[in-house]
Parts: C-alpha cells; sequence; structure tokens
C-alpha cells in the first residue's frame, strides 16, 4: 500500500538517498549531530545513561505448577527481579504497586496472579482491569486469552466498553472471568447497575488498574472515588478484592497508591530489566533576534533534526503538545520525505479525534516497521503497543517529568542504544530545562496532585453511591467513604436541599427518578463532544472536546488531519456537529479568545503593609465567573506565518464558575514601581502571563489548566490585579495551592526573567515586547524583587464570622 | 472541620439567589463576608434531580394508601392490598372467566415457546409493577409490585407496596416466594423490563430470584406481532383497546408515578390512589389479553383471519415445528384473500409444513395453487419439494414394508 503511490517529489537519487541513509546507528547519529557545525552549539546538554545489565531469577516458588509450565514452555524460564517480586507479593495476597518505566514487562507482574487466584478456584474467582484507554483494553485481553487457552482453561477475558455491542453484554456479565475496562464504564455502566454483575462483585478478587500515573488531577480524584464506589459494592457482595496496580515511575508512589485506593500498598519500583545504552540531547533552538529573544520555531526546529535522524532502517517518534503540532509537523515531513529516503507514507501522524481504525493501522504499521515516522501528542505516551522504537524528539517539554520520561521511554530496542531529543521551545519552563538539566535527570520531583476529598469530586460521586446503594450510618466510619470528610453532611444536604435523598432512620435512600452517574463526569469536561463530519461522504473524521471546539472548530476554520485540510462550513453549535470539506489550503487558523471575569465571593486573604495603614500587596482565594467567547481568527499561511487575513466567530460564550487565586497590588505601590501610564497594562499582563506559566513547577498542573485575567484597574478591586483561576467547572484546588505557595512561584517567575537573554521581554520570560511594551520586562522584575523581598504576606482573619 | 461545612450549608440556604452580583470594595471589607457553599456547588449537587418532587398539581390524598395490610415474611414486614373480582366480571368486552379456557397449546403458540404448553393460566401470576423510574440502574426501585391470580372464589389482586425504601427486602422475598410458588407469570414486556428490575434488586438483597425456572408468558410479543402492524404504538393501552375492548378513563400517565410516591414519602399531597387504580387496570387488562388471544387462536375457525396475521401465525408454528399447525395456518392465510406476496409465503410454508408430515397430498394441492397463481420459481422449488417429500415416503414404505 505504501508503495503504490509515487513519492511526493521524485528524484533520480531517491534510491541512492534511501540506501545512503541505511544502516546508520544511534550512536553514530550522536556523533553526527555532535559534529554538525550549526547544529552542534545549539545542544546545551548531553546526558548519557549508562546500558544496564538484567537483573532476573528463576520463577517463583509460589507460583502454580500449571501457570510456570506454560510460562517454560513460552520460553520463560527466568524472570526480572521486580517481575519475580510483584508476583510474590500479590501471591502472598498484598496489594502491589509496580512502578517501573515503559516496557518493563510490566504485564505478567498481574497476569500471573490473577490467573494463579482462577486456578486455585477453578475458575470462580473473578477480576476487573482497568485501562485509560480502549485501545490498551484490547491490546491486553488478546494476551490473556493466549494464556487462557494454553492452560487450556475455558475462561473467557473480555474487554467492556462503549464499543461492545448490546446484545453481547448479557453473555459477558454472566460469563466473563476477567472484565477488561476503563474507569468511564466502571463509572457509568458497571457500578451502577451492580445487580447485573453481582457474580462478578460477589467473587472479585483482583482489581488490576494499570497506567495509574495518569491518575491524577480531576480525573484522578475522581478515579479513586468511582474505586471507593466499587469496593463499597464488592464489600456489599462480600468479597474484599486485592489491587494490582502498574505505573511508571514515580515519586511518593506508596502515598499516591494510598490515595488512590485507601489501602497501604506495597511498591515494587527497582527495574529488574536490561537496557541498552541511553542518550539524551537537549536542544535549544538558536535565538534569532538576541534582542526580541525570539527563538527558532521547535516545529521547524524539529523538522531539520528529523534530516539527520529520520531514514529508512530505524523508527523514530515525534511527540508534539498540541494536535496542530502534530497536524503541522506531520505536513512538514511528509513534504521533506525524500530527503529523508522515506516515502510520504511511511511517515505518519497519529491522535485523538482519529477513529480507531484509523489509529489501529498506525499501530500496527509501527509494530511491523513499515511506519518509520510518527507524529503524535500525548496519545502515544501510554502503553499502546507500538513496539519500541530507536529515536524520540520532544518538541517542547511535556509538561511533567512523568510524561517526560514516558515519552522517552518509548524509545531502546533491547540491548541497543536510543536518543532522546528535547527541543526547548521559547517557553519559560523549557528555558529553565534547559539552563537546569539536571531537573530532568535527577529522581522524579514531582507529586501528583489527587485529592479524592475534594469537595466538588466527592459529593457527584457520593450521589453517585447513594444511587447505588442506601448509605447506612454505621459504613460511614468502616466502609470505603470513610477516610473522607462530609459525607454525611454531603448526604444530609442531599436529602434535605436537593431532594435525591430519603433519610428514614439510619439511612440514606436514593429517592429521584434519574441516573447520576450519567451526569457526572470524571474529567470535568462535558460529554458533549463535538463530531466533525465530511459534508461530502456523511462521513464523521474525528471530534473534539467543547472547550476545544469554539477555537478549532468554528466557521471558516482550517481543521487539520494528516497533513490534510478541511475548512469548516458549518459549526451546528446547538447539535454539536461541525461540517467540514476538504479543501487544498495554504493557510491554517489561530482563533483568539476574549475572557470577562467577575468576582462572586473572596475567600482567604493575605496582604503586606508597605507602612502602617497602607496596604503594599494583597492575595486572595475566591470564587469568580468567567466568561469566555471566541471573538476572530486570523489566517495564518503555512511556513511563513504571514497573516493573511482576520475574520470574525460568532459563537455562544462558555460560561465557568470556578476558583481563582488573586494577587494585588495597592495604587501606591503601583506607582512607586512605575507600573503607571500607557505601559502598565501590557507589563502587567505580561508578569500574569510568566506567573501562570511557571506555576506547574509547584501545582503539577499544565499552565493551561489556569486561566489568566489581569486588569490594571480591577473594576472588583479599584487597584491592579492578576487572577489566576482554575479551568474545571468549580475547580479542584489549584487555586488554594497557589495561594499558599504563591512566594515559590514568584520566585521562580523572577529567576526566570532574570535569567533570560532578551532586551525587552521574549516568548520565553514575560512574552514579546509587541504584547509586555517596552517595559514589560524591568516592569515585571521590579515587581517581582519587591513582591519577594522583604516580609511574606501575613493571613488576614475575617471578620464578623459566626 | 464538620461544624464549618453545617454553617457553609445554612448561609447557603439563606442566600439562594443572591450576593452572587459583584460589588466594588476597597481592601478587607469583603473579607467579613461570609463563604457559604458556592452557587455552582449547589446547582452541581441538585443536578438530575426529578422534577416530579415538586408537589402534585392536581389535588391528592394525604398519607397511606388505603386498605393496607401487613404481611410479615422471613425480610422483615410489608404491606399489600388485596382486592377480589367475581369470575363473571368483565375487563373491556373479556369475561375474567375466559382465561380459564386457555389452552397451553395456543399459549406456546402465541408466546412462540413450547414450554408454555405447561401454562394454565388459572395456575399463573400476572404480573406488573411501578417503578420509581425507567432508566434501571440500581437506584430505581419498584414501590408497587402487582401480582394477580385466579382463586377458587374468583379473581385476586395482591399489590405490594413499599410505604418506604426500608421495607424493600420484605416486599422482594414476599414477591420471590410468590413467584416461585406459581411458578408461571404473565406480563406486557416484563421480560425485558418488570422482571428484570425485580431480579435485579433481588440480587441486591441477596433473595433468590425465581425468574430463571419460571414460564413467562410476555403478552407484548404476540400483541405486537399480531396487531402491531397498523397501529400507532405497542402500548398495552393500545393493545388493551384493539383487543380487548378496554377503555381506560382518569387513567394517570405511568410517567407520574414516581412522582406519586415521592410526594407519599415527602408527606404531600400524592396520587398513588391513581396509581394502584392504573396498575390494578394493567393487571386485568393481562387476564383480558391472554385470554382474548387464547380464544382467538383457540376458535380460529370461527374467527376472520388476515392473511397477514394468520401468516404470522403460522410463522410462530414453524419455528415451534408444529408442522399441522403451521400447515393449517398457512391455509387459513391462503383462503384469505392474501396479496401476491403473502400467497408466495403461505404457499411456501404450507409446502414446508406438508413435507415435514409427508403429506404429499398437500404438497400437491399447494403445487397445483401455485401454478394457478403463474409463480414459476416458486414452483421449480416446490417441485423439487414434492420430489424429495415422495423419495422419502418411498423409503419410509420399503423401510416399513421389509
Amino acid at each position: 500500500m505504501s508503495h503504490s503511490r509515487p513519492p511526493a517529489s521524485p528524484t533520480p537519487e531517491q534510491g541512492g538517498v534511501r540506501l545512503a541513509r541505511s544502516g546508520r546507528s544511534v550512536p553514530e547519529l550522536e556523533a553526527l549531530l555532535r559534529a554538525d557545525p550549526t547544529l552542534a552549539p545549539r545542544f546545551s546538554h548531553w546526558h548519557r545513561v549508562p546500558a544496564r545489565a538484567e537483573r532476573s531469577r528463576e520463577l517463583p516458588e509460589s507460583l502454580d505448577p500449571r501457570l510456570r509450565d506454560v510460562l517454560l514452555a513460552r520460553g520463560q524460564t527466568r524472570l526480572y527481579e521486580h517481575q519475580a517480586r510483584a508476583i510474590e507479593l500479590a501471591l502472598e495476597g498484598r496489594d502491589v504497586l509496580i512502578a517501573t518505566p515503559t516496557a518493563s514487562g510490566k504485564t505478567l507482574c498481574y497476569v500471573a496472579p490473577l490467573v494463579q487466584r482462577l486456578l486455585e478456584s477453578k475458575g470462580d474467582a473473578r477480576a476487573i482491569a482497568l485501562f485509560p484507554t480502549k485501545a490498551l483494553s484490547q491490546d491486553q485481553s488478546t494476551g490473556l486469552n493466549a494464556l487462557i487457552a494454553a492452560l487450556g482453561q475455558e475462561w473467557h477475558s473480555f474487554t467492556y466498553d462503549g464499543d461492545t455491542p448490546p446484545s453481547v453484554r448479557r453473555t459477558l456479565r454472566d460469563d466473563g472471568h476477567i472484565v477488561l475496562t476503563n474507569p468511564w464504564m466502571l463509572h457509568a455502566g458497571i457500578l451502577p447497575n451492580h445487580a447485573k454483575w453481582s457474580e462478578l462483585f460477589a467473587n472479585l478478587r483482583t482489581i488490576v488498574i494499570d497506567e495509574v500515573h495518569t491518575l491524577s488531577g480531576v480525573f484522578g480524584s475522581s478515579v479513586a472515588n468511582v474505586l471507593r464506589r466499587l469496593l463499597r459494592i464488592a464489600e456489599h457482595y462480600g468479597s474484599r478484592p486485592q489491587f494490582i496496580l502498574c505505573s511508571a515511575t514515580l515519586r511518593d508512589a506508596a502515598a499516591h497508591a494510598k490515595r488512590l485506593t485507601g489501602r497501604d500498598v506495597a511498591v515494587v519500583d527497582e527495574d529488574g530489566s536490561p537496557s541498552g545504552e541511553r542518550i539524551f540531547g537537549v536542544y535549544n533552538p538558536p535565538l534569532l533576534d538576541p534582542v526580541a529573544g525570539l527563538r527558532a520555531n521547535a516545529l521547524e526546529e524539529a523538522r531539520r533534526l528529523a534530516v539527520q535522524l529520520c531514514g529508512p532502517s530505524r523508527q523514530a517518534i515525534f511527540f508534539c503538545q498540541q494536535r496542530t503540532g502534530v497536524e503541522v509537523l506531520t505536513r512538514y515531513l511528509k513534504e521533506s520525505a525524500a530527503e529523508f529516503g522515506l516515502e510520504p507514507d511511511e511517515i505518519r501522524g497519529y491522535r485523538g479525534g482519529y477513529l480507531p481504525l484509523h489509529r489501529r493501522e498506525i499501530e500496527e504499521g509501527l509494530r511491523k516497521g513499515s511506519v518509520k515516522v510518527v507524529v503524535s501528542t500525548n496519545a502515544l505516551e501510554l502503553g499502546i503497543d507500538i513496539g519500541r522504537l530507536d529515536v524520540a524528539v520532544l518538541v517542547g517539554y511535556p509538561g511533567s517529568q512523568a510524561s517526560f520520561w514516558q515519552r522517552a521511554g518509548r524509545v531502546g530496542r533491547r540491548g541497543q542504544p536510543s536518543l532522546t531529543v528535547l527541543i526547548t521551545r521559547s517557553d519559560p519552563l523549557d528555558q529553565y530545562l534547559s539552563s537546569n538539566p539536571d531537573y530532568l535527570f535527577s529522581a522524579p520531583r514531582e507529586r501528583l496532585g489527587l485529592d479524592p476529598d475534594n469537595l466538588v469530586i466527592l459529593s457527584e460521586q457520593v450521589k453517585c453511591a447513594a444511587f447505588e446503594l442506601p448509605f447506612r450510618d454505621g459504613e460511614l466510619g468502616t466502609g470505603s467513604f470513610r477516610g473522607a470528610p462530609h459525607v454525611p453532611e454531603i448526604l444530609d444536604y442531599l436529602s434535605a436541599e436537593s431532594k435525591l435523598l430519603l433519610r428514614r432512620g439510619d439511612t440514606w435512600h436514593w429517592m429521584a427518578d434519574a441516573y447520576p452517574a450519567q451526569d457526572v463526569t470524571l474529567a470535568g469536561g462535558g460529554p458533549d463532544n463535538v463530531l466533525i463530519l465530511d459534508v461530502e461522504t456523511k462521513k464523521a473524521i474525528g471530534e473534539i472536546d467543547r472547550e476545544g471546539s469554539l477555537t478549532t472548530v468554528h466557521e471558516g476554520a482550517i481543521y487539520q488531519v494528516q497533513g490534510e485540510t478541511w475548512k469548516v462550513e458549518r459549526f451546528d453549535y446547538e447539535n454539536r456537529r461541525a461540517y467540514v470539506r476538504s479543501v487544498e489550503s495554504d493557510y491554517f487558523t489561530e482563533a483568539e479568545v476574549d475572557t470577562t471575569l467577575r468576582v462572586l465571593r473572596l475567600e482567604k486573604h493575605a496582604a503586606r503593609e508597605r507602612e502602617a495603614g497602607v496596604e503594599d500587596f494583597a492575595i486572595h482565594t475566591g470564587e469568580v465567573h468567567v466568561t469566555t467567547v471566541a471573538t476572530q481568527y486570523k489566517k495564518i499561511r503555512f511556513y511563513t506565518r504571514e497573516n493573511v487575513g482576520t475574520e470574525a466567530i460568532h459563537l455562544p460564550p462558555e460560561e465557568l464558575d470556578t476558583q481563582a487565586f488573586v494577587l494585588t497590588i495597592s495604587n501606591e505601590t503601583a506607582t512607586a514601581l512605575g507600573l503607571t501610564g500607557s505601559e502598565r497594562g501590557a507589563a502587567w499582563r505580561g508578569a500574569g502571563g510568566l506567573l501562570r506559566k511557571v506555576a506547574p513547577l509547584f501545582l503539577r498542573c499544565q499552565p493551561q489548566d489556569l486561566g489568566l485575567s489581569t486588569e490594571v484597574r480591577s473594576t472588583h478591586f479599584l487597584r491592579p490585579a492578576i487572577v489566576l483561576y482554575d479551568r474545571v467547572q468549580g475547580g479542584v484546588g489549584l487555586a488554594e495551592v497557589l495561594f499558599e505557595s504563591h512566594r515559590d512561584v514568584l520566585n521562580a517567575a523572577l529567576e526566570v526573567v532574570t535569567r533570560c537573554e532578551c532586551r525587552h521581554g521574549c516568548p520565553a520570560c514575560v512574552g514579546p515586547r509587541a504584547e509586555c511594551g517596552e517595559l514589560g520586562k524591568t516592569a515585571t522584575r521590579k515587581l517581582l524583587e519587591h513582591l519577594v523581598s522583604g516580609s511574606a504576606a501575613r493571613r488576614v482573619e475575617p471578620e464578623g464570622v459566626a | 472541620m464538620s461544624e464549618a461545612f453545617g454553617d457553609r450549608l445554612r448561609r447557603l440556604r439563606k442566600d439562594a439567589g443572591a450576593g452572587v452580583n459583584p460589588r466594588p470594595v476597597g481592601g478587607e471589607a469583603e473579607s467579613a463576608a461570609p463563604t457559604p457553599l458556592p452557587a455552582w456547588f449547589r446547582e452541581r449537587l441538585g443536578r438530575g434531580r426529578d422534577p416530579g418532587t415538586a408537589p402534585a398539581t392536581a389535588p391528592g390524598s394525604l398519607g397511606e394508601p388505603r386498605e393496607l395490610v401487613e404481611f410479615r415474611g422471613a425480610r422483615g414486614v410489608g404491606t399489600a392490598r388485596v382486592s377480589r373480582w367475581e369470575l363473571e366480571h368483565s375487563h373491556g368486552a373479556v369475561p375474567l372467566a375466559s382465561a380459564l379456557q386457555a389452552r397451553g397449546s395456543d399459549l406456546a403458540l402465541l408466546g412462540v415457546d413450547a414450554r408454555l404448553e405447561a401454562l394454565e393460566l388459572g395456575r399463573a401470576l400476572f404480573l406488573d409493577i411501578e417503578t420509581t423510574g425507567l432508566a434501571g440502574g440500581a437506584g430505581t426501585k419498584a414501590f408497587l409490585v402487582g401480582l394477580g391470580r385466579f382463586t377458587a372464589q374468583g379473581f385476586e389482586l395482591w399489590q405490594g407496596f413499599l410505604r418506604g425504601p426500608e421495607d424493600e427486602a420484605a416486599l422482594l422475598d414476599e414477591c420471590a416466594r410468590q413467584v416461585g410458588e406459581a411458578g408461571a407469570l404473565v406480563s406486557f414486556f416484563g421480560k425485558s423490563f418488570d422482571r428484570h428490575r425485580l431480579e435485579d434488586k433481588m440480587r441486591v438483597h441477596g433473595i433468590a430470584a425465581p425468574f430463571e425456572r419460571c414460564l413467562h408468558l410476555d403478552l407484548y410479543h404476540p400483541c405486537r406481532r399480531l396487531f402491531g402492524p397498523g397501529l400507532a404504538d405497542g402500548r398495552l393501552a393500545t393493545m388493551e383497546r384493539e383487543i380487548a375492548g378496554v377503555e381506560r378513563t382518569h387513567d394517570l400517565a405511568g410517567a407520574f408515578a414516581p412522582a406519586a410516591w415521592y410526594d407519599f414519602l415527602a408527606g404531600r399531597p400524592h396520587r398513588l390512589e391513581e396509581v394502584f387504580a392504573h396498575n390494578r387496570d394493567d393487571i386485568l387488562s393481562l387476564v383480558a389479553l391472554a385470554a382474548e388471544l387464547a380464544r382467538r387462536v383457540g376458535e380460529a375457525e370461527r374467527e376472520a383471519w388476515t392473511p397477514e396475521r394468520a401468516l404470522t401465525l403460522a410463522r410462530c408454528a414453524e419455528r415451534l415445528r408444529r408442522w399441522s399447525d403451521c400447515r393449517d395456518w398457512a391455509r387459513r392465510a391462503r383462503f384469505a384473500r392474501p396479496a401476491p406476496e403473502e400467497l408466495r409465503g403461505a404457499l411456501e410454508l404450507e409446502a414446508r409444513a406438508a413435507e415435514s408430515l409427508g403429506d404429499c397430498e398437500a404438497l400437491a394441492e399447494v403445487i397445483a395453487m401455485a401454478r394457478a397463481a403463474e409463480e414459476p420459481e416458486l414452483l421449480a422449488r416446490l417441485e423439487r419439494r414434492l420430489a424429495r417429500a415422495v423419495r422419502r415416503s418411498r423409503g419410509r414404505a420399503e423401510g416399513s414394508g421389509s
């Protein structure tokens, strides 16, 4: 298939290029890059992780002889140390977390104990395995069924997800021994209908959760509550299942597992699998304009590196931060395919929003080796089986150490050296890492944010739990929700105010004609994705979430898939459908949004005085209402990035009620810092933008999880204010953390702005001069210096609260 | 902590709808304001709230439904209302007693289920439930379970009622006992709905569900098969009017049932009396429908059949491999002035039945019909059938002759 089409730009040398570029080893690539007079100076840092020998031992004694025979017959005579340890612990009945890097053989760590439980119980035991994506569960099902067949057993493992036809669901419920599903199905399909799964719950012995490092933030906190519900149902039917968790390397793995499951979990995190030498390069694109601090575009630099890194004899993966990045880079690389000695079809894009069949085909191409280059979002960060590749290029820091290592873990064939290149963008975080690369290669410093007791999430989940089984007073002290504060108050509230529950004696009963799980999402976002339909074929070509739809599928937008361009002809906002037509477009579109913010209520408050009775600056947490309107979009020419026109967008606003962190300075301080006059609005905005960008160093979130609003004269505070708000409806506590750690954030911001080489501000600090103004950089620096020097703000206790 | 939370809740109640407008303040003034639970939070918690929990618009009664009697079982005390009718009572155009004439073979044909040959309507339970919602899931309750049965004196309806959610186990346990004892059910859509609602809840309460080993005639399917084409919908109200001449007046729409129960639980005026009546009428309609359908099939020769319905029953007989019934119903279709398409179907079925019966004479008659109807393709197929049947009957003759 890939050879049926002539190359995009046929040259007589094509065969020659292909031949000349084959057979280059990874160390040769590194040597080539280091010798390249243009590229070499741009690598700010090289790092080598030496090859690591395998640490293994014989199959554990406690392994069932039947299982042992199957493993031996497969040639698996020894296990890696961590596998053997994890299996032993699990067989002892411990809850276990295996936290080792990608592709270290974690699957066997849960498959073996789970299957052994089935052997021991003569097929009575049941298991649930949760995977973050459908694709992963399908992969696993195939492997499990092969093992079961090898054991000569009639047990069934099956995937239960949105694609499972209703006609077969019943059989699955009654006959399935191992249910492979995802948190959403568990939440909205299985738990609310637990009676239909009573066989499963009565005999539930094992709960497997894969990729638990993805369970953080709103999603992770929701899943922790779904697990509380799961354990509650299991207890009702008389079972106490064991947890086997898998994750990437984590800091404080045991604490994370405990927050997630409520149990003390044994952690196995010493990787015994062998690894070839790993070479890392940090590539800082050249400063094009030292005064403006402008660096070469990272996507363009990725293409430049690709010329060296891509070729017919190896496989490379490029990770982009955004979907549009994937589309633009895929297009660039396909157009340069001949230079790499490749055919355009050997280069593929991959991201969420592609239809499943399309993704499966690309995954298979990667495994078989027919796809040589793949450009992906984080969609390929998780354990989808695509085999091991040779070279990874990260176009920008993915925002967390966990993601960085997951992406880097995609390369490294057995015993072979691998290369990972991080291209740092003109972004404060990236530039911080370019000058502090040790941050990347030291032990993980981030904790995953997970708060199962977040009031919003907890109360929504309590609602779902109350639907599933009545809550009794007695279980509040002993049941799976025992650790959560406020459950009785939430139950009282749900009965007295919301009228969803009825309290009778010591029990709260569900009392409404409703199915609450339907309205409760796990990730905070709504279920109302927009389907993107081709007007000609009437077929769906992708989908996009509600928030993204405002800026991606507004009428006139250029929607990109696999380097192909589609123009949005009509966006049916009400019915969540966008109609697109395939076009040859030489431009793409970028939408602008306008945000207005109202302060509804203030909560925490701290302040510092300039002198007695005169405020210096103040910080708050509070509740805000944010209205976002997409205003207009620019048409931007590919390659030149020339703006070729601007058009208006007509869409209803998106509304958000959330929590915010507010920083205000008094008018006196503003005057003293020179934050006055025409420049101050821009400078103020620059400072706010910088705070938002460095916040993830302390918040364990992505900058896009925070919204920003800056005003030089806030209508609410009547003084300059910077508002950073949680972009999740209701907020998930980011504002609180910002309030507590605001001094660290201010310090980091100061460090970035001080270190930056630009003269008047650039994207790597406060933003380009055109945006932050002539005084943006100096004003921000003065402001930050002022805020972090001297004493900290003191808490101001609210007055008059009874 | 919990004290503060309670305060927030109380403040919130006071604050409902107020205090959301921003007002400019200087410095610390705002921090003195109370910090009630946020408005969005209240909305979120209340989402999915049943609109029916608002007081009923029509005047209703207060207190418990009348004539409830307590029953006591292994899982506690529950309540039920028992009503009785004479055998001579007619529901719509159908005397209840006529159900006692229904033959098992006819019920089996209607239900396309050979096991139903053993079904005696005189010993079966007529089941219909009222639930707190149609969405299903563990939170949905059956708050009224109607079980009707024939007794020596007449017809008796037992309506088990939940005075509160705490009575659920007692009610379900009693249902399981009654259903298990009868071993036979008649329902309308009950195989898809009522049975599963009860079974699910029984599992939750650890009560052995009796349905698996129970005969079950779900009237929805025969009604739909025979009368569905040409009717606006497949609802019980439509079917009972069409088939049994039942006209309901003052019927409470089923959608109001959850609200009625919630009103009762909340101590508001409620319309449960109408729900009891609705459930009663549903059950009497089950009797009337079962009786009437069985009578029409049993007295096939005296009924006027459309070719469509006769053909439908021929197909049911075919699925049960009841070949002589299949042949007879196909013949009735053939004699009922069928459209060409229907005639082809009838002839084909009749031939298939005749072949299975080894009835070469009947087969020959069908062939003659096909020839007369100028259906060459059909004719060819039928002739092949005949040849096969003749061969087989010869084989049998030789076998028995030797």
